[in-house]
C-alpha cells in the first residue's frame, strides 16, 4: 500500500474473515514457530540420536539404556475420558480455564544386557506443551475463518505456549554467533590460570540438534596457547598440541608445517609452535595413542557418566567429541579449524589483526524458542533415563531380582516424566540444568506475553534482550547501539531505565533464519570447487599467504587465491539470489585483506539458522537478497538510488524506513520530533488502553483493558494499514487547543471537556476475571434452597450458586454458593472489592485430564473506567499528560465556527520537547477532517524544500482556515473574543492505562506493624505514605515544627510510658494491678519501678514506640538507657 | 492612504492585524444602563428554520450574549433517558454502555410541560417522566435465499438495533396529553446496537428533565456560539492576478471581481459576513497593505444549532425566561438580605 486510506475500515465487509493471513502479521510468530516446527520434525531425532546412553553393572551385568525413537502427539483429551465427544483441545479451551496446551509424549526405550538387545518398550512421559500454531497444534494451517470457527482472531500468530493459561513466550536472546572463532580481549581471563593473557580466540560450537558448547584458545604468555573446553559448567584447560595431537595422529613436523603454514615469515610464532610441540614430548607423551591415554586418565573422575569399563583412549574420544568443537564430526575437520584458530590467535595476540568483541550484532545470533525446549527436552530425557537407572538399581536391592523385561517395566513405571519439569520451565522462565545449556542465565528465559494491547503484544514477539546477566555489570558496553546494528536492530524501540539498550527489537524487515536444505549445504563446496577454490587437500599446491580460507559453518573447506576471490564471492551471491542450488538464508561474508591491521580475513559462510537477516536490493542483480549481519558490515549500501556511487554501492534499502521496528513504524512522522519523544512514544504506545481483543467472551485474563469509543487516526503511517491496526484501534481523534486557559494545564497537565467526556470521549472498561477451586473434589456450587436467608439470597446468587450475568457487585455483597463435602453444610462466600462491578461472565472449567476434578469457576467482572481526573493520556508523540479538570463545555473558549474542543493542551509542552511531529499532526488533522481525507505520517516523506507544514498549510488554507493552522477563538468565561489567534486542530490521542482509580491511596488511621507499631505501607493493605528523611529535612527547614510532630509522632506510633525520674529509665517502672474482690469490675492500677522500688518518681510520657522498642532491645545487649528529666 | 478614512466614520472597530488584534478607538466604558441600552440594542434574524438559526445582536456587551449562550448550553432543560432497567441484554454491547448510548438519544417531547424530578430515587409519575420500552429480538430471515446474500441485512431480521425500535408507554394521562407523534426520539436512525440471531434486548427506559449542566446529554443544542461581524476593506484597488490571489485569501462570497471594460480584473468587497478571519491575506506581501480586516465590537452573529427537542428561537426565549428569573432571584436575595 502506497499511501494510507480508510480503505480497510470502510469496506462493507470490514470484519469478514480474509481468505488468507497478513503476512506481516504471521511474520510475528514466525521464529518461534518455525524453530518449533525444526525441533518436531528433525531436532527431536537428532537430539536422540546423540544423546548419551546410560550404562551401568548391575550384578555384575552391563546394562544399556537408551532411548530410540519418539512421538509427540497433538493436544488431546486423554484417553480415559469416555464421554468426550470431539477430543481434539484448542488454545481457546485452555486460556479460558488456565489449563496447559500441551501434547503427550511417548520414548521407546531400547536395552541391553551385555550388548544383547533385549525387547524394547515404550514409555509415556507425559504431556508436554505445544507452541500454539505450531505443526503440533490444532490450529496450523486453518484459514482465517476456521480460526475464528475456533475461537481465536482471524490473524493469530501463534508462536506462544499457553501455561496454566497464560500466554508463555520464550525469550529472544542475542548470543554469540555460531560457528565463528571470534577475537576476543577479557581482563577476567587473566586469572583463569598461570601466565594467561587476557586474549583469546572463543568460538561457540553448535551441533545439528542445537547443543552449544564454548571452546576458547587462550594465549598464554610464555608463547603457548591453552585449549578451555567445559563439561557441566566445569571448565577445563589443555595445552593445545596434546589436543591436536589427539585429534590426529600425525607426525610432529606436519603438525608444525600446518601450523606456522601461511605466517612462516612469523620467527616468533614459528618458535612458539616449536616449543609447544616440544613441550608435549617433555611431558613423555610422544604418539597420540600416548596422549589420549593421558587425556582419559586425568578426565576419567570428571566423565562419571562413562562406564568403568571404558578404556581411556575410549574417555578421550568422548571428550574430543562432546566438549571439543562439537560443531564437527571429523577430527581432521576439527583439527584444521584448531589450527586455523591458532594462526588468528597469534595474529591477535601479536596486534596484527584487530578486536572482534560479541557486543556487536555481527558477532551475534538469536536463541529461538524452539531450540532452548529442544536442548531442555534432551536435557530432561536424559536425566529420566538416569532415574530409570536408578530405579533398576533400587529395584535390584530387593530379593531375586534377575533383570526380566517386567521389572525393567516395573522400574520405568515408577520413573516419572517430563511433563512437569517443561511446564515448569516455561511456567518460571527459569531451567535447572546440569550442564547450563551453554548459556549465561538460568532464569528470565520465558515472559508473559501480556495482552495490554496489540502493540504490546506484538512487541513482545519482536523483543530481543541481551541476557539478564549484563543487567547487573555496570559497563555500558553491551548496551551500547553499534553501527553494524543497522536494519537488525531498531535504534528507536528501548526502555529507558535498567533495561536500556539490552532489551531490544528486530527492525521490521529483520528475519531470523531457519534451518536450511541439507541438499543445498552439501552443494556449497562443489559450487565453490567448481568456481575457483582449491580442496583442503590440494591446499599444498597453492601460496596460501596470498590466499583466503573458506570457512563453510565453522569447516575449513578450502582456499582461494586473492586474485579469484572477488569473482567468486559475486558468483556465489548470485547462486544464493536464486536460491536454487544454495540456501537464499547463506551469508557470505569477505572479510578481505587490507594494508591496515583490521578484522581477520578469510571468507566466512554461514548457513544456519538462528541467525538475523535482513532482505536489500542487489543492484548488480537487481533482485532482493537477504543479508546477514557479519555480512552487512561488508557491503556498500545505498538508501536511494541517488545515493549510490557507481562500482562501489552493492546494495540498496527496500524502504526508508526498514531499520524500525514494528513499534517504531507506527510514530507519526518520527523524522520531526526529538529522539528521546520517539523512544517514549514506543514505551506508551504499549500501555495505551485499546482493543486487545475482540473474543471478550472468551477470555481469562487477569485483566484487560478496554477502550470503549475507538476511532482510526486521520493521520498515520503507512505500516498503520499494513498490520490492519484498525482493528484493534487504541485512540481518540480529539479536537485540541493549544491554549494555557484556566491554569489547571500546568506541568503537562491538560483539560477534558466535560461535555465531550459526557458522551463518550475515551471511555474504557477493565475486564478482570478470577478463578475459584473449590478444595474439595466432592464440593458443587449451589444455592442452599432450604436456607433460612433464601429470599435474600437469591437477589445475589441463582439457584446454581453462582452471580447473575450483568448484576452490579457491590462490597460484601455474596458472590456465589456452595456445598462444601467436607464440611457437609452450604458455603456464601462474599464479593471483596473497593470498586464496583458487572458480572461480565461466569465460566465452569474443565480439566481435561482427571476423572472427578475440583469444581472449578471463573468469574469475569467489569469495571467501568470512563475518564476522571488523574488519569493519565498521551497523543503519539510522547506527549503524556493527566488529566487535571473536567472542564464545562461552557467554560472553554470557542471557535468562530462553534468548535469547542475536547482536550486543552498547555503551550509550555512544546518548546523543551519539541515534538514538531505533534504540531504537525494538529494541523494534518485539521485537514484531514476538514477534507475527508488521512494523511500519510510516514517518516522521510517530505523534506527540507517541500515541508509537511506547508503542505498541510495550503490544505487549510483552501479549506478557509489560517495557513498556520491557527483559529480565532472567544473566552467560554466572559465572552470577550481572545486578542491571539489559538492553535487548533485535531490530534489522536490515546488513554493510558494508568488510572486513578488503581493506584489512589489515602489514610488517616489503620494498620500497624505489629513489632514497631508504625503504619504499613501499600496500597492494597489500607497502608500510609512514606514520609521519608527527605520529606523530613523540607519540614525542618520551614520551621514546621507541629507539623513534623504530628506526621512523625501522632500520627506513627505514638505510646504513653512510664518513665522513673529518679533512675532514668523507662524499663523501670511497671504496673501493678490490684483487683477488689467485692467490686470485680473495678480495679486499681499503680506503678513501681523495680530498679528504686519506690512509686514517688514515676511521669507519664509520650513517646515513639519504636523507641521504646529500641532501649527494649539494648537491654537485651546490657546496654542502659538514661533519660535525663526535668520538672516544668 | 492612512488607516483611518475607511473606517473613521464608524464605530470603534477591532482590527486584525498580521500577528494581533487592534482597536481603533478604546471601547468606552460606559456603565450599562437600561434606557441606553434599550435604544440600541437591535436584533436582526436571518435565518430561522428547524433546528438552525442565525440572528444578530447589535448594541449588546459580549457578558450579555455570553450569558445567553452559556445559559443555552447548561440551563436550558430538555427530556433525555435517565434510567435503564435491564430485564435481558444478550447482544455483544454491554449493559452500562448500551444505558450510556441511550441516554444520549435526543428525545422528542416538549420539556415546558414537564417537572424536573424532585428527588432521583422518588418514584417517577406522569407529570416528570416519560416511559419507553425497547423489546427486540434478532432472528434469521428466513425468507431470505442463503446463497442470494451472505450481507447481515439480508440473512437476519433486526440484526440492527435502531432509535425508531424504541416504543413510548404512556403513563397515566400522558395518552391525553400527547399525541404519539409529539413524543419518542427525533431520529428514527440513530443505531443503538448490532446483534445476531439469539440476541435479545428487553429494556424499559425512563426519560426525566435535565439540563446540560448536570450532563451533556440534557444541553438542547448540538452547538451554539456567536462571533463578531467582519468587515473587509479594500485600501487600494487590487487588480489582476493579485486580485484573484486575494480572492482565494478569504472565504467564499467575500471578495468579488469585476471586469471592467479594459480587460482588467478588479477586486471588489462583496459580502464579508462569512468571512472566517483567517488573515490569509498576510502571507502575501503586495496585497496585505491593501486590505483593512476589522470586526465591529458590539454586533454578534449568533447561532443556534438546535438538537431538535425545542425550536431554535423557542431555546433562546427560554433562556432569556432563566436569566429574567435568575435576575430576580438574585434580587430578591439581595433584598431579603437587606
Amino acid at each position: 500500500m502506497e499511501n494510507p486510506s480508510l480503505k480497510y475500515i470502510t469496506n462493507p465487509n470490514f470484519g469478514t474473515p480474509p481468505e488468507n493471513q497478513n503476512e506481516l502479521l504471521q511474520s510475528l510468530g514466525k521464529p518461534h514457530t518455525s524453530s518449533f516446527n525444526y525441533m518436531v520434525n528433525k531436532g527431536l531425532d537428532e537430539a536422540i540420536k546423540d544423546l548419551n546412553s546410560v550404562e551401568f553393572t548391575l550384578n555384575e551385568r552391563r546394562i544399556k539404556f537408551s532411548i530410540s525413537n519418539y512421538s509427540f502427539q497433538k493436544p488431546e483429551v486423554s484417553q480415559e475420558m469416555v464421554l468426550v465427544k470431539n477430543k481434539t483441545i484448542y488454545p481457546t479451551f485452555c486460556r479460558q480455564s488456565a489449563n496447559t496446551y500441551k501434547g503427550r509424549f511417548f520414548v521407546e526405550v531400547d536395552w541391553f544386557i551385555d550388548d544383547v538387545q533385549q525387547q524394547s518398550f515404550t514409555k509415556d512421559l507425559g504431556e508436554i506443551p505445544v507452541m500454539v500454531k505450531s505443526e503440533l497444534c490444532n490450529l496450523h494451517n486453518l484459514k482465517p475463518k476456521e480460526l475464528v470457527e475456533h475461537g481465536e482472531h482471524e490473524q493469530e500468530s501463534g508462536g506462544y505456549f499457553i501455561i496454566k493459561g497464560n500466554e508463555k513466550l520464550v525469550r529472544m536472546l542475542l548470543i554469540t554467533r555460531r560457528n565463528y572463532p571470534i577475537a576476543i580481549r577479557r581482563p577476567g581471563w587473566k586469572q583463569r590460570g598461570v601466565l594467561f593473557s587476557d586474549s583469546g580466540i572463543s568460538i561457540r560450537c553448535v551441533q545439528t540438534d542445537q547443543t552449544a558448547t564454548t571452546n576458547v584458545l587462550h594465549f598464554v604468555t610464555d608463547g603457548s596457547a591453552k585449549l578451555m573446553f567445559s563439561y557441566q559448567k566445569t571448565l577445563y584447560y589443555a595445552p593445545l598440541c596434546l589436543i591436536l595431537k589427539c585429534l590426529c595422529n600425525y607426525s610432529d613436523q606436519y603438525i608444525c608445517q600446518k601450523l606456522i603454514q601461511s605466517c612462516d615469515d612469523d620467527t616468533y610464532y614459528v618458535d612458539c609452535v616449536q616449543n609447544m610441540l616440544r613441550s608435549v614430548h617433555v611431558s613423555g607423551l610422544h604418539t597420540s595413542e600416548d596422549c589420549k591415554n593421558y587425556l582419559g586418565r586425568m578426565f576419567r573422575v570428571k566423565f562419571y557418566e562413562c562406564p568403568e569399563w571404558y578404556t581411556d583412549a575410549e574417555i578421550a574420544d568422548f571428550i574430543l567429541k562432546k566438549c571439543v568443537l562439537i560443531h564437527l564430526n571429523d577430527n581432521e575437520d576439527k583439527f584444521n579449524m584448531l589450527v586455523f584458530m591458532t594462526q588468528k590467535l597469534f595474529s591477535f595476540s601479536q596486534d596484527k589483526c584487530k578486536v572482534e568483541g560479541t557486543d556487536a550484532v555481527m558477532m551475534q545470533e538469536i536463541l529461538l524458542g524452539g531450540h532452548l525446549y529442544l536442548q531442555v527436552v534432551k536435557e530432561k530425557l536424559y536425566s529420566w533415563l538416569n532415574v530409570l537407572k536408578i530405579n533398576c538399581l533400587k529395584l535390584a536391592k530387593a530379593t531375586n531380582f534377575n533383570l526380566s523385561q517386567t521389572e525393567v517395566l516395573k522400574a520405568a513405571k515408577n520413573s516419572g516424566g517430563i511433563e512437569h519439569a517443561l511446564a515448569n520451565f516455561l511456567a518460571t522462565g527459569n531451567i535447572n540444568s546440569i550442564s547450563g545449556l551453554g548459556l549465561m542465565q538460568d532464569k528470565g528465559l520465558a515472559i508473559v506475553a501480556e495482552n495490554i494491547n496489540k502493540m504490546r503484544y506484538m512487541s513482545h514477539f519482536r523483543a530481543v534482550h541481551r541476557g539478564a546477566f549484563f543487567q547487573e555489570i555496570r559497563t555500558t558496553e553491551a548496551r551500547q547501539l553499534l553501527p553494524d546494528a543497522w536494519g537488525f536492530i531498531c535504534p528507536v524501540h528501548t526502555p529507558d531505565g535498567a533495561p536500556c539498550g539490552l532489551l531490544n527489537h528486530l527492525a521490521l524487515n529483520c528475519i531470523i533464519t531457519d534451518v536450511p536444505d541439507d541438499d543445498k549445504v552439501k552443494n556449497i563446496p562443489l559450487i565453490l570447487t567448481e568456481l575457483g577454490m582449491k580442496p583442503l587437500k590440494y591446499a599444498d599446491t597453492i601460496d596460501l599467504n596470498a590466499s583466503y580460507s573458506v570457512q563453510l559453518d565453522g569447516r575449513i573447506v578450502g582456499y582461494i587465491s586473492n586474485g579469484d576471490v572477488a569473482r567468486i564471492v559475486q558468483k556465489l551471491r548470485l547462486f544464493k539470489i536464486k536460491g536454487k542450488m544454495v540456501p537464499e538464508t547463506l551469508e557470505i561474508a569477505w572479510v578481505p585483506r587490507k594494508k591496515s591491521i583490521c578484522q581477520y580475513p578469510g571468507v566466512y559462510l554461514f548457513t544456519g539458522p538462528a541467525r538475523m537477516m535482513r532482505p536489500l536490493m542487489n543492484l548488480y542483480a537487481n533482485k532482493v537478497e537477504l543479508v546477514g549481519t557479519l555480512e552487512q558490515v561488508y557491503m556498500d549500501v545505498c538508501i536511494t538510488p541517488e545515493e549510490a556511487y557507481e562500482k562501489v554501492t552493492t546494495h540498496m534499502e527496500l524502504n526508508k524506513c526498514s531499520f524500525l521496528s514494528n513499534l517504531a513504524q507506527l510514530i507519526p512522522m518520527p523524522d520531526c520530533n526529538q529522539s528521546p519523544r520517539n523512544m517514549y512514544q514506543c514505551q506508551m504506545g504499549k500501555q495505551t488502553m485499546g482493543t486487545p481483543c475482540h473474543t471478550w467472551d472468551l477470555q481469562s485474563e487477569t485483566k484487560l483493558y478496554r477502550l470503549q469509543t475507538p476511532g482510526s487516526p486521520l493521520f498515520r503511517p503507512v505500516h498503520y494499514d499494513n498490520i490492519l491496526l484498525d482493528d484493534f484501534a487504541m485512540g481518540t481523534n480529539a479536537i485540541v487547543a493549544v491554549i494555557s486557559y484556566t491554569g489547571y494545564d500546568m506541568e503537562d497537565a491538560m483539560i477534558i471537556n466535560k461535555a465531550s467526556e459526557e458522551r463518550g470521549l475515551a471511555h474504557g472498561s477493565i475486564y478482570k476475571s478470577e478463578f475459584v477451586q473449590l478444595d474439595h473434589p466432592d464440593s458443587y456450587f449451589e444455592r442452599d434452597q432450604f436456607s433460612k436467608e433464601i429470599s435474600y439470597l437469591s437477589k445475589f446468587i441463582d439457584a446454581d450458586g453462582l452471580p447473575y450475568i450483568g448484576r452490579k457487585l457491590k462490597d460484601e455483597e455474596p458472590l456465589y454458593s456452595y456445598f462444601d463435602a467436607d464440611k457437609q453444610f452450604y458455603i456464601v462466600k462474599r464479593f471483596k472489592s473497593k470498586e464496583e462491578c458487572y458480572v461480565h461472565n461466569v465460566k465452569l472449567c474443565a480439566d481435561f485430564g482427571h476423572k472427578n476434578p475440583k469444581k472449578t469457576v471463573c468469574f469475569t467482572y467489569r469495571v467501568p473506567r470512563n475518564p476522571s481526573v488523574g488519569d493519565k493520556f498521551a497523543s503519539r508523540a510522547g506527549q503524556k499528560g493527566i488529566c487535571s479538570q473536567k472542564w464545562p463545555a461552557e467554560d472553554l473558549p470557542f471557535t468562530e465556527t462553534g468548535l469547542v474542543p475536547d482536550i486543552v493542551f498547555n503551550p509550555h509542552g512544546f518548546p523543551s520537547r519539541m515534538t514538531i511531529a505533534m504540531m504537525i499532526e494538529i494541523m494534518a488533522g485539521k485537514s484531514a477532517a476538514l477534507h475527508g481525507l488521512v494523511h500519510d505520517a510516514t517518516p522521510f516523506r517530505f523534506t527540507e524544500e517541500d515541508t509537511a507544514i506547508d503542505y498541510f498549510g495550503r490544505l487549510l488554507e483552501k479549506g478557509g482556515y489560517n495557513y498556520y493552522g491557527t483559529e480565532t477563538m472567544y473566552s467560554g468565561i466572559d465572552g470577550r473574543e481572545m486578542s491571539v489567534q489559538i492553535f487548533f486542530g485535531v490530534v489522536y490521542y490515546q488513554r493510558l492505562r494508568h488510572m486513578v482509580s488503581d493506584k489512589w491511596q489515602v489514610r488517616s488511621t489503620g494498620p500497624v506493624n505489629i513489632l514497631t507499631r508504625q503504619p504499613l505501607k501499600g496500597r492494597k493493605r489500607g497502608g500510609g505514605v512514606r514520609f521519608g528523611e527527605m520529606e523530613r529535612d523540607a519540614l525542618i527547614s520551614h520551621g514546621a515544627s507541629f507539623l513534623l510532630q504530628d506526621r512523625l509522632f501522632h500520627c506513627s506510633d505514638e505510646t504513653t510510658a512510664f518513665v522513673c525520674t529518679s533512675c532514668g529509665t523507662i524499663l523501670g517502672p511497671i504496673t501493678t494491678v490490684t483487683r477488689f474482690a467485692d467490686k470485680p469490675q473495678h480495679c486499681e492500677t499503680k506503678e513501681t519501678c523495680r530498679l528504686c522500688n519506690d512509686d514517688q518518681h514515676i511521669s507519664r510520657i509520650q513517646i515513639p514506640y519504636i523507641f521504646k522498642f529500641f532501649v527494649t532491645q539494648l537491654a537485651s545487649c546490657n546496654i542502659n538507657i538514661k533519660i535525663g528529666c526535668r520538672q516544668f | 492612504m492612512t488607516m483611518e478614512s475607511p473606517l473613521a466614520e464608524q464605530k470603534p472597530r477591532i482590527v486584525l492585524q498580521e500577528y494581533k488584534l487592534a482597536q481603533t478607538a478604546p471601547i468606552a466604558k460606559d456603565h450599562f444602563t437600561v434606557k441606553s441600552f434599550k435604544k440600541s440594542f437591535k436584533i436582526v434574524i436571518i435565518r430561522n428554520e428547524q433546528n438552525e438559526m442565525e440572528f444578530d445582536m447589535i448594541g449588546i456587551h459580549p457578558f450579555l450574549v455570553n450569558a445567553f449562550r452559556r445559559l443555552i448550553l447548561s440551563d436550558v432543560p430538555t427530556m433525555s433517558i435517565e434510567k435503564v432497567y435491564i430485564s435481558n441484554n444478550t447482544s455483544v454491547i454491554q449493559d452500562e454502555v448500551l444505558a450510556h448510548r441511550l441516554g444520549l438519544v435526543p428525545l422528542k417531547a416538549d420539556p415546558r410541560l414537564f417537572d424536573y424530578k424532585e428527588d432521583a430515587s422518588a418514584e417517577s409519575n406522569e407529570n416528570d417522566s416519560l416511559e419507553f420500552e425497547l423489546k427486540i429480538k434478532c432472528t434469521y430471515n428466513k425468507e431470505a435465499n442463503k446463497k442470494d446474500s451472505s450481507r447481515a441485512e439480508d440473512m437476519y431480521k433486526n440484526n440492527n438495533v435502531y432509535s425508531r425500535h424504541i416504543k413510548w408507554l404512556p403513563v397515566g394521562n400522558q395518552k391525553e396529553r400527547f399525541k404519539e407523534s409529539e413524543v419518542g426520539p427525533i431520529d428514527d436512525n440513530i443505531l443503538l446496537a448490532k446483534m445476531r440471531p439469539g440476541h435479545e434486548l428487553d429494556l424499559k427506559l425512563v426519560a426525566v428533565k435535565g439540563c446540560g449542566r448536570d450532563h451533556a446529554k440534557f444541553s438542547p443544542v448540538a452547538t451554539v456560539f456567536y462571533r463578531l461581524l467582519p468587515d473587509v476593506k479594500l485600501t487600494r484597488p487590487v487588480e489582476g492576478e493579485a486580485a484573484l490571489r486575494l480572492q482565494s485569501c478569504f472565504s467564499p462570497g467575500v471578495i468579488g471581481i469585476r471586469h471592467e471594460k479594459d480587460g482588467k480584473r478588479v477586486a471588489y468587497v462583496d459580502n464579508a459576513r462569512y468571512d472566517t478571519c483567517s488573515r490569509n491575506a498576510f502571507r502575501h506581501d503586495d496585497i496585505k497593505d491593501a486590505v483593512v480586516a476589522t470586526k465591529i465590537p458590539d454586533h454578534f452573529v449568533f447561532t443556534i444549532e438546535s438538537v431538535g427537542a425545542l425550536r431554535p428561537d423557542v431555546i433562546f426565549t427560554e433562556a432569556i425566561t432563566i436569566l429574567k428569573n435568575k435576575c430576580a432571584a438574585l434580587l430578591e436575595e439581595l433584598e431579603s438580605t437587606g
